[in-house]
Protein backbone atom coordinates (compact mmCIF):
# COMPACT_ATOMS: atom_id res chain seq x y z
CA UNK A 1 0.00 0.00 0.00
CA UNK A 2 1.27 3.30 -0.90
CA UNK A 3 0.00 6.93 0.30
CA UNK A 4 1.09 9.91 -2.15
CA UNK A 5 1.54 13.18 -0.83
CA UNK A 6 -0.44 12.48 2.68
CA UNK A 7 -1.91 16.00 3.45
CA UNK A 8 -0.44 15.55 7.41
CA UNK A 9 1.71 13.46 8.96
CA UNK A 10 2.51 13.34 12.68
CA UNK A 11 4.34 10.57 14.07
CA UNK A 12 3.83 11.09 17.88
CA UNK A 13 4.19 15.23 18.32
CA UNK A 14 6.68 15.60 15.48
CA UNK A 15 4.35 17.07 12.48
CA UNK A 16 6.38 15.59 9.38
CA UNK A 17 5.99 18.29 6.63
CA UNK A 18 7.20 18.10 3.06
CA UNK A 19 5.99 13.81 2.77
CA UNK A 20 6.06 12.29 -0.82
CA UNK A 21 4.93 8.96 0.27
CA UNK A 22 4.20 6.64 2.82
CA UNK A 23 4.58 3.40 1.83
CA UNK A 24 3.46 0.15 4.38
CA UNK A 25 4.56 -3.61 3.12
CA UNK A 26 3.90 -6.65 4.10
CA UNK A 27 6.09 -9.33 4.38
CA UNK A 28 6.40 -12.77 6.39
CA UNK A 29 8.46 -13.69 9.51
CA UNK A 30 7.97 -16.77 9.25
CA UNK A 31 6.09 -19.17 6.67
CA UNK A 32 5.25 -22.31 7.55
CA UNK A 33 5.47 -24.56 4.98
CA UNK A 34 4.60 -28.69 4.57
CA UNK A 35 4.42 -31.24 2.29
CA UNK A 36 3.24 -34.72 2.27
CA UNK A 37 4.05 -38.25 0.85
CA UNK A 38 1.37 -37.72 -1.19
CA UNK A 39 3.28 -35.96 -3.81
CA UNK A 40 5.48 -33.20 -4.68
CA UNK A 41 3.37 -29.63 -4.07
CA UNK A 42 3.11 -27.88 -0.79
CA UNK A 43 0.12 -28.91 0.90
CA UNK A 44 -0.04 -26.82 4.18
CA UNK A 45 1.12 -22.66 4.39
CA UNK A 46 0.58 -20.57 6.65
CA UNK A 47 2.41 -16.99 7.88
CA UNK A 48 2.21 -16.98 11.83
CA UNK A 49 4.77 -14.34 12.21
CA UNK A 50 4.38 -11.24 10.01
CA UNK A 51 5.70 -7.41 9.91
CA UNK A 52 4.30 -4.63 8.25
CA UNK A 53 6.59 -2.03 8.46
CA UNK A 54 6.05 1.57 7.08
CA UNK A 55 8.63 4.04 5.49
CA UNK A 56 7.73 8.03 5.51
CA UNK A 57 9.80 9.58 2.61
CA UNK A 58 9.96 13.23 2.92
CA UNK A 59 11.94 16.12 1.47
CA UNK A 60 14.38 17.89 3.46
CA UNK A 61 13.98 22.10 2.84
CA UNK A 62 15.64 23.47 5.88
CA UNK A 63 17.91 22.46 8.85
CA UNK A 64 16.32 20.14 11.21
CA UNK A 65 17.42 18.84 14.70
CA UNK A 66 17.49 14.99 14.61
CA UNK A 67 14.76 14.84 17.06
CA UNK A 68 13.65 11.00 15.59
CA UNK A 69 15.80 8.25 16.58
CA UNK A 70 15.76 4.72 15.96
CA UNK A 71 13.86 2.88 18.75
CA UNK A 72 11.65 5.88 19.76
CA UNK A 73 8.10 4.44 19.94
CA UNK A 74 4.99 6.45 18.35
CA UNK A 75 1.90 7.11 17.12
CA UNK A 76 1.78 7.40 13.24
CA UNK A 77 -0.92 8.93 11.42
CA UNK A 78 -1.79 10.23 8.39
CA UNK A 79 -4.89 11.98 6.18
CA UNK A 80 -5.16 11.54 3.08
CA UNK A 81 -8.17 12.67 0.51
CA UNK A 82 -8.29 12.67 -3.45
CA UNK A 83 -8.10 16.13 -3.21
CA UNK A 84 -8.67 19.34 -0.77
CA UNK A 85 -12.46 19.30 -1.96
CA UNK A 86 -12.86 15.64 -1.05
CA UNK A 87 -15.72 15.77 1.46
CA UNK A 88 -14.17 13.32 3.51
CA UNK A 89 -10.62 11.56 4.15
CA UNK A 90 -9.04 8.83 5.28
CA UNK A 91 -6.92 8.80 8.42
CA UNK A 92 -4.47 6.06 8.85
CA UNK A 93 -2.84 5.34 11.90
CA UNK A 94 -0.26 2.42 13.79
CA UNK A 95 1.77 2.66 16.52
CA UNK A 96 5.42 2.59 15.20
CA UNK A 97 8.85 1.80 16.43
CA UNK A 98 11.72 4.03 14.63
CA UNK A 99 14.40 1.45 13.16
CA UNK A 100 16.42 4.08 10.96
CA UNK A 101 16.27 7.38 9.64
CA UNK A 102 18.56 7.37 6.62
CA UNK A 103 19.31 10.18 4.37
CA UNK A 104 20.11 10.60 0.47
CA UNK A 105 20.62 13.36 -1.82
CA UNK A 106 19.68 13.30 -5.55
CA UNK A 107 19.62 16.25 -8.28
CA UNK A 108 15.91 15.45 -9.22
CA UNK A 109 14.78 15.14 -5.28
CA UNK A 110 16.70 17.46 -3.57
CA UNK A 111 17.36 15.86 -0.26
CA UNK A 112 15.22 12.79 0.91
CA UNK A 113 14.83 11.42 4.59
CA UNK A 114 13.41 8.20 4.90
CA UNK A 115 12.20 7.30 8.12
CA UNK A 116 11.42 3.01 8.43
CA UNK A 117 9.27 1.82 10.79
CA UNK A 118 7.53 -1.56 12.63
CA UNK A 119 3.98 -1.62 13.70
CA UNK A 120 3.10 -3.26 16.45
CA UNK A 121 0.40 -4.27 18.29
CA UNK A 122 -0.10 -4.70 22.41
CA UNK A 123 -1.86 -7.99 21.71
CA UNK A 124 -0.31 -9.80 18.39
CA UNK A 125 -3.98 -10.81 16.47
CA UNK A 126 -5.21 -7.37 15.47
CA UNK A 127 -3.92 -5.86 12.71
CA UNK A 128 -1.50 -2.79 13.67
CA UNK A 129 -2.83 -0.30 10.96
CA UNK A 130 -6.20 1.39 11.78
CA UNK A 131 -7.98 3.51 8.70
CA UNK A 132 -10.92 5.29 9.18
CA UNK A 133 -13.05 7.71 7.18
CA UNK A 134 -13.12 11.20 8.73
CA UNK A 135 -15.16 13.87 7.38
CA UNK A 136 -14.16 17.22 6.57
CA UNK A 137 -11.89 16.10 3.70
CA UNK A 138 -8.05 16.73 3.24
CA UNK B 1 -5.93 -42.48 1.43
CA UNK B 2 -5.32 -41.80 5.49
CA UNK B 3 -2.45 -43.09 7.34
CA UNK B 4 -3.48 -44.69 10.96
CA UNK B 5 -1.56 -46.27 13.86
CA UNK B 6 -3.25 -48.77 15.53
CA UNK B 7 -6.70 -48.19 13.76
CA UNK B 8 -6.79 -44.51 14.71
CA UNK B 9 -6.39 -41.17 12.96
CA UNK B 10 -4.33 -39.16 14.97
CA UNK B 11 -2.38 -37.03 12.31
CA UNK B 12 -4.97 -36.16 9.73
CA UNK B 13 -5.66 -33.03 10.20
CA UNK B 14 -2.32 -31.82 8.46
CA UNK B 15 0.25 -33.39 6.46
CA UNK B 16 2.73 -35.58 7.51
CA UNK B 17 5.61 -37.75 6.25
CA UNK B 18 7.08 -41.20 7.28
CA UNK B 19 11.32 -42.46 6.60
CA UNK B 20 12.43 -45.72 8.05
CA UNK B 21 15.55 -45.32 10.29
CA UNK B 22 18.48 -47.47 10.00
CA UNK B 23 18.17 -51.08 9.31
CA UNK B 24 21.15 -53.88 9.72
CA UNK B 25 22.80 -55.39 12.21
CA UNK B 26 23.12 -54.65 16.16
CA UNK B 27 26.95 -53.78 16.63
CA UNK B 28 28.38 -52.33 19.73
CA UNK B 29 31.81 -50.63 20.48
CA UNK B 30 33.75 -51.64 23.66
CA UNK B 31 36.85 -50.92 24.97
CA UNK B 32 39.81 -53.88 25.01
CA UNK B 33 42.68 -53.91 27.36
CA UNK B 34 45.72 -53.21 27.60
CA UNK B 35 45.43 -51.02 24.67
CA UNK B 36 41.59 -50.08 25.13
CA UNK B 37 41.22 -49.26 21.69
CA UNK B 38 37.56 -49.84 20.23
CA UNK B 39 36.15 -53.04 19.12
CA UNK B 40 33.11 -54.26 17.33
CA UNK B 41 31.02 -56.91 18.51
CA UNK B 42 28.10 -57.99 16.37
CA UNK B 43 25.61 -59.07 19.09
CA UNK B 44 24.22 -61.62 16.50
CA UNK B 45 20.51 -59.25 16.13
CA UNK B 46 19.16 -57.27 13.57
CA UNK B 47 18.21 -53.25 14.64
CA UNK B 48 15.15 -52.41 15.84
CA UNK B 49 12.54 -51.19 13.08
CA UNK B 50 12.38 -47.48 13.64
CA UNK B 51 9.89 -45.20 11.45
CA UNK B 52 10.12 -41.29 12.06
CA UNK B 53 6.99 -39.47 10.93
CA UNK B 54 7.18 -35.89 10.48
CA UNK B 55 4.20 -33.43 10.37
CA UNK B 56 1.82 -30.79 11.26
CA UNK B 57 -1.62 -30.48 13.21
CA UNK B 58 -3.86 -28.20 12.30
CA UNK B 59 -6.75 -26.99 13.85
CA UNK B 60 -9.22 -23.73 13.74
CA UNK B 61 -8.19 -23.03 17.46
CA UNK B 62 -5.83 -23.40 19.90
CA UNK B 63 -8.11 -25.43 21.86
CA UNK B 64 -8.75 -27.54 19.17
CA UNK B 65 -5.14 -27.74 18.55
CA UNK B 66 -4.70 -29.13 21.99
CA UNK B 67 -7.47 -32.11 22.13
CA UNK B 68 -5.14 -33.15 18.84
CA UNK B 69 -2.05 -32.94 20.99
CA UNK B 70 -2.69 -34.24 23.98
CA UNK B 71 -4.78 -37.57 21.69
CA UNK B 72 -1.33 -38.43 20.74
CA UNK B 73 0.38 -37.49 23.81
CA UNK B 74 -2.21 -40.21 25.57
CA UNK B 75 -1.84 -42.94 22.78
CA UNK B 76 2.38 -41.97 23.15
CA UNK B 77 2.12 -42.66 26.54
CA UNK B 78 0.40 -45.72 27.28
CA UNK B 79 2.12 -47.11 25.48
CA UNK B 80 0.52 -47.96 22.50
CA UNK B 81 1.04 -51.18 20.43
CA UNK B 82 -0.33 -51.59 17.09
CA UNK B 83 0.25 -51.39 13.50
CA UNK B 84 1.25 -48.15 11.49
CA UNK B 85 0.25 -47.89 7.91
CA UNK B 86 1.08 -44.96 5.59
CA UNK B 87 -1.01 -42.92 3.14
CA UNK B 88 0.25 -45.63 0.31
CA UNK B 89 -0.96 -48.74 2.37
CA UNK B 90 2.70 -49.53 3.42
CA UNK B 91 2.05 -51.07 6.53
CA UNK B 92 4.45 -51.86 9.68
CA UNK B 93 2.65 -54.45 11.83
CA UNK B 94 3.75 -54.69 15.90
CA UNK B 95 4.80 -51.04 15.92
CA UNK B 96 4.85 -49.10 19.42
CA UNK B 97 4.49 -45.11 19.32
CA UNK B 98 7.06 -44.33 21.61
CA UNK B 99 7.46 -40.81 21.30
CA UNK B 100 5.89 -37.50 20.04
CA UNK B 101 7.58 -33.98 20.65
CA UNK B 102 6.55 -31.02 19.60
CA UNK B 103 9.09 -29.22 17.02
CA UNK B 104 8.48 -25.60 18.48
CA UNK B 105 5.72 -23.20 19.55
CA UNK B 106 2.65 -23.11 18.64
CA UNK B 107 1.74 -21.12 14.79
CA UNK B 108 -0.90 -19.17 14.83
CA UNK B 109 -2.01 -17.47 11.65
CA UNK B 110 -4.29 -18.23 9.45
CA UNK B 111 -5.28 -21.54 11.55
CA UNK B 112 -3.49 -23.10 14.63
CA UNK B 113 -0.81 -25.40 13.69
CA UNK B 114 2.77 -27.14 15.08
CA UNK B 115 5.09 -29.13 13.32
CA UNK B 116 5.82 -32.29 15.19
CA UNK B 117 7.97 -35.71 15.39
CA UNK B 118 6.46 -39.10 16.20
CA UNK B 119 8.68 -42.14 16.84
CA UNK B 120 7.81 -45.83 16.43
CA UNK B 121 9.42 -48.43 17.13
CA UNK B 122 9.08 -52.13 17.27
CA UNK B 123 10.78 -53.92 20.04
CA UNK B 124 13.02 -56.75 19.62
CA UNK B 125 14.00 -58.61 16.30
Amino acid sequence: MIYLSPRRVTLGANELTHVSRITIDRTADLIAVEHSDLGPHVEFVDVPEQRVTLRIVRTITADEPGVIKPGQQHTLSLRTAPSPASPSAREVTASVVVVSVEHDYSVKHGLEQTITTIALVGSGGADPITETIVAGGG
Amino acid sequence: MASSFAGLDLFGSGPHRFAMGAAGRLVVGVLRPPTYDTRSIDMAATLELRIVQTGRLVAPTPAALWTLIDAVRTQAELPRNGTLIDHHARTWANMTLIRFELAGPINRGRVTSVAYTAEYLRYGP
